[in-house]
C-alpha cells in the first residue's frame, strides 16, 4: 500500500477509535485523578495527527513522483522511503491472497464443529493443493500426518484437550 | 563480589538439573532452527511455544524460552551467509559481506567467524548482565511511579524512531498498540472500554494472540501469496574448509571485542534491541578499517563484528527486563509477558525475591552458549540443509501452528477470529512498510504506562510537575525530547546536504 492508502485507512480507524473514546463513561470513584477516558483520548488524538501527516506526506510524494515522471529527473527525495523499501517486499498476488484468507476463515469456522484433526487436515490439504498442485502426494501425506502428530502431542504430552 | 559467584553457583546447581538442561538444549536448538528459517524469528517461535510451556515449572519454561531468544541469534547468520536473506532481523547486515564470502567459496570461515563471535559476545554479555544488573536493581529502588512512566515513554519513543525507514510509521505502529491496550475493563475504575458489549473483549486483546497475529501470520501470508509459482531459493554451498585461517582470526579478534562491548551497551538501552547493535557495529568496523572499500565485497570483519554485536545485544536487552521490568525490544516484551504469566513481576525486587530463578536463568545462558557453539560449528551443514525445506508446507504449518497456539490460550473460537483480523491488519501494515514490533511492545507497555501515570497523579494530587521535580525524571524528560527531536533534525540535515546521493537505508526492527 502506498502512503496515501495507508494514511487514509489509519486515519479512518483512528477517528472511529477517538469517537468511541469520548463515549467512555466517567469513573464512579470521586477521588480518581485520572479518568478512564483520558488515555484513550490522548492516544486517539495523537494517532489522528500521525495519520494526517502520513496522508499529507503521501500526497506530496505522489505529486513529486508524477512531476518527476514528466521531467524525467532521476533520484527520489530522501524522505521517499517507499521505493527503497519496496524492493524488500515480495510482489503480491491479490487473487491468491483472497483465496488463502478464505481458506483460513473456513478453517476457523469448522475448527470446533468438525474437531481439530479433520478441520486441520482439510485446511492443510486444500491450501497446499491450491498453491502447489504438482506435489499432491507430499501434500496429502503432510495433511494427514501434521494434525495427527500435533493432536497426540497436545492431548497426551501436554494434556491440552483439543476439540474432537 | 563473592556474593555474586555464590549465587551463580547456586544458579548452576539448578540449571544443571537433568530437566532444566534438557529444556535448555531444546530451547537453543529450536532457537537455532527458527533463526535459520527466514520469516520465522524468535518472536514467532516464543509466542508459538507458550502453550507448550504452560505446564512447565517457571524456571524450566523461562530457561527454554530465553534459550530460543539467544539461540536464534546464532542461526540468523547462517541464512544471511548462504542465501542472502536474513534469518531474523538482527542479521540483515550480515547479508552484505557474509553472502559475498560464500560466493567466493569462503562460506566455511564466514559461518565459523559468526559462530565464534556469537559465542564470545554472548558469554561476554552474560558477564555484563551478571555484574550490571544487581547495581541497576539497587538504583531502581529510587525510581518512583513518575520515573517508571517516563522510562516507558522513552522506550516507546526509541523503538518508534529507530525502526524501519519512516519514523512517522513507527509512531503509528506504537499508537495502534497503545490503542489496542486500552480495550477491556479498566482495572482501576472498572469501566468497560471499547468492549461493545462483547464479553470476550472484557479481558482485552490477548498479548500472545496479538504477537502471533503480527509476526507469524503476515509473514506466512506474504510468502504464500507472492506472484508466480516458484517457491524455491538458491542456497550457496559450503565448500572447502570450515576453519578460519590465521589471517581470518587476526582480522576478527578486534571486531569480536568491539562488537561485544557495543552490542551489550546498545542492547541495554530501553527500546533498542540487538538489531540496531549489529547495524552500528558494521558501521563502526567499516569506519575503523584500513581498507573500507573491501566492505560489501566479502570482508570478514563485516561478519564478525555485527554477529558479535547482536549476540551481545541479547544479554544487554535482558538487563532492563530483569532489573526494571521494562522490555527493550518486542522479543523481551514477550519474555516479560511470560514472567507475568507465571505470576512473577520482573523489576528491582526480583533479585531479592526470586534470586534463585534469575541466577538459574543466567547460569543456563552460560551453558546454552557453550551448547550453541558445539551445535553450530560441526552441525552447521545440517542446519543449512533445512533451508531446503519447501516454502509452502513450511508456512502452511506456521499458519496451522498459529491457530492451535491461539486456541490453546483460552479455548475460545472468538480468539481465532481475532487472530485472522489482526493477521490481516499486520499484513496490511507490513505491505505499507509500517514496522510491527513497536505495536507489540506498546501493547505490553500500555497498561503499565497508564497505571504508573495514575499512580504519579495520585501521589502528586494531579500535579503534572511531578515529572520534572526530581533529577532522574528531569533527565528522562530531556532524553525523550532528544529521542523524538534528533532523528528529525538528522533528516533535515541530510535533506539539506543531499546532492543526488542515493539514500542508504536498511530496515531495522527490534
Amino acid at each position: 500500500m502506498n502512503n496515501i492508502a495507508a494514511g487514509s485507512v489509519s486515519l479512518l480507524v483512528s477517528l472511529i477509535y477517538t469517537i468511541f473514546a469520548f463515549q467512555i463513561p466517567p469513573s464512579s470513584f470521586k477521588s480518581a485523578q485520572v479518568e478512564p477516558d483520558l488515555f484513550p483520548i490522548i492516544i486517539g488524538s495523537l494517532w489522528i495527527l500521525a495519520s494526517l501527516v502520513l496522508l499529507i506526506r503521501g500526497g506530496i510524494q505522489n505529486r513529486t513522483v508524477t512531476v518527476k515522471g514528466i521531467n524525467g529527473t532521476e533520484k527520489a527525495s530522501e524522505e521517499n522511503d517507499q521505493e527503497i523499501d519496496d524492493d524488500n517486499l515480495l510482489k503480491q498476488d491479490r487473487g491468491k491472497l483472497i483465496v488463502i484468507l478464505l481458506l483460513i476463515l473456513v478453517y476457523i469456522i469448522l475448527f470446533i464443529p468438525l474437531g481439530y484433526i479433520i478441520s486441520t487436515a482439510i485446511f492443510i490439504a486444500s491450501l497446499t493443493m491450491y498453491l502447489e498442485r504438482k506435489q499432491w502426494i507430499r501434500n496429502l501425506i503432510y495433511a494427514i500426518l501434521f494434525p495427527i502428530i500435533v493432536y497426540l502431542v497436545f492431548n497426551y504430552l501436554l494434556a491440552v484437550n483439543l476439540p474432537t | 563480589m563473592g556474593d555474586i559467584f555464590l549465587k551463580l553457583i547456586t544458579g548452576f546447581e539448578h540449571a544443571l538439573s537433568l530437566q532444566n538442561l534438557g529444556f535448555c538444549l531444546m530451547g537453543v536448538f529450536i532457537g537455532t532452527l527458527v533463526g535459520v528459517l527466514p520469516g520465522i524469528g524468535p518472536i514467532t517461535a516464543i509466542a508459538l511455544l507458550i502453550p507448550f510451556s504452560f505446564g512447565l515449572e517457571p524456571m524450566t519454561g523461562l530457561i527454554m524460552l530465553t534459550g530460543v531468544y539467544y539461540g536464534s541469534m546464532y542461526g540468523g547468520s547462517t541464512t544471511s551467509i548462504l542465501i542472502r536473506t536474513p534469518g531474523e532481523v538482527a542479521s540483515i547486515i550480515t547479508t552484505l559481506d557474509g553472502y559475498e564470502m560464500a560466493k567466493q567459496g569462503r562460506a566455511g570461515p564466514a559461518l565459523s567467524t559468526a559462530a565464534i563471535g556469537s559465542f564470545i559476545a554472548g558469554t561476554f554479555s552474560i558477564i555484563g548482565l551478571m555484574f550490571l544488573s544487581p547495581i541497576i536493581a539497587k538504583g531502581a529502588y529510587y525510581f518512583g511511579a513518575a520515573e517508571y512512566f517516563l522510562l516507558m515513554v522513552l522506550s516507546l519513543s526509541m523503538i518508534s524512531s529507530l525502526t524501519t525507514g519512516s519514523v512517522l510509521k513507527g509512531y503509528i505502529s506504537t499508537l495502534l498498540g497503545l490503542a489496542i491496550a486500552t480495550v477491556g475493563i479498566d482495572p482501576q475504575s472498572g469501566v468497560n472500554r471499547f468492549t461493545f458489549g462483547n464479553t470476550n473483549l472484557l479481558d482485552g486483546i490477548d498479548f500472545v494472540l496479538f504477537a502471533i497475529a503480527m509476526f507469524a501470520v503476515p509473514e506466512a501470508l506474504s510468502n504464500m501469496a507472492k506472484k508466480g509459482n516458484e517457491y524455491k531459493t538458491d542456497v550457496q554451498k559450503i565448500q572447502g574448509s570450515l576453519w578460519m585461517t590465521r589471517d581470518d582470526w587476526r582480522k576478527s579478534i578486534g571486531p569480536y571485542g568491539r562488537g561485544s562491548v557495543l552490542g551489550f551497551l546498545i542492547g541495554a538501552l530501553p527500546g533498542i534491541g540487538p538489531s540496531l547493535a549489529s547495524f552500528l557495529s558494521y558501521a563502526m568496523e567499516r569506519r575503523l578499517s584500513k581498507h573500507p572499500e573491501k566492505f560489501g565485497k566479502g570482508a570478514i570483519e563485516g561478519v564478525s563484528g555485527p554477529e558479535s554485536a547482536n549476540n551481545a545485544g541479547v544479554g544487554g536487552a535482558l538487563v532492563p527486563l530483569f532489573t526494571l521490568g521494562i522490555p527493550g525490544s518486542a522479543t523481551t516484551a514477550l519474555l516479560l509477558f511470560i514472567f507475568m504469566m507465571y505470576g512473577l513481576q520482573p523489576g528491582p525486587g526480583m533479585f531479592e525475591t526470586n534470586s534463585t530463578l534469575i541466577w538459574a536463568i543466567i547460569a543456563s545462558m552460560y551453558i546454552g552458549n557453550v551448547i550453541l557453539l558445539l551445535l553450530n560449528l560441526p552441525l552447521v551443514g545440517v542446519f543449512a540443509s533445512i533451508l531446503k525445506l519447501p516454502t509452502v508446507p513450511l508456512f502452511v504449518g506456521v499458519l496451522a501452528f498459529s491457530v492451535i497456539g491461539v486456541y490453546a490460550l483460552n479455548f475460545n473460537q472468538f480468539d481465532l477470529f481475532m487472530l485472522l483480523i489482526f493477521g490481516i491488519v499486520g499484513y496490511l501494515m507490513q505491505q505499507s512498510n509500517i514496522p510491527l514490533a513497536p505495536a507489540v511492545m506498546a501493547l505490553v507497555l500500555g497498561p503499565l504506562l497508564e497505571q504508573n501515570f495514575r499512580r504519579s497523579m495520585s501521589i502528586s494530587n494531579g500535579d503534572l510537575f511531578i515529572f520534572f521535580e526530581r533529577p532522574i525524571s528531569l533527565a528522562l524528560i530531556i532524553l525523550i525530547v532528544l529521542v523524538v527531536i534528533v532523528p528529525n533534525i538528522v533528516l533535515l540535515i541530510k535533506k539539506w546536504r543531499q546532492k543526488g546521493v542515493p539514500p542508504h537505508r536498511l530496515g531495522i526492527r527490534g
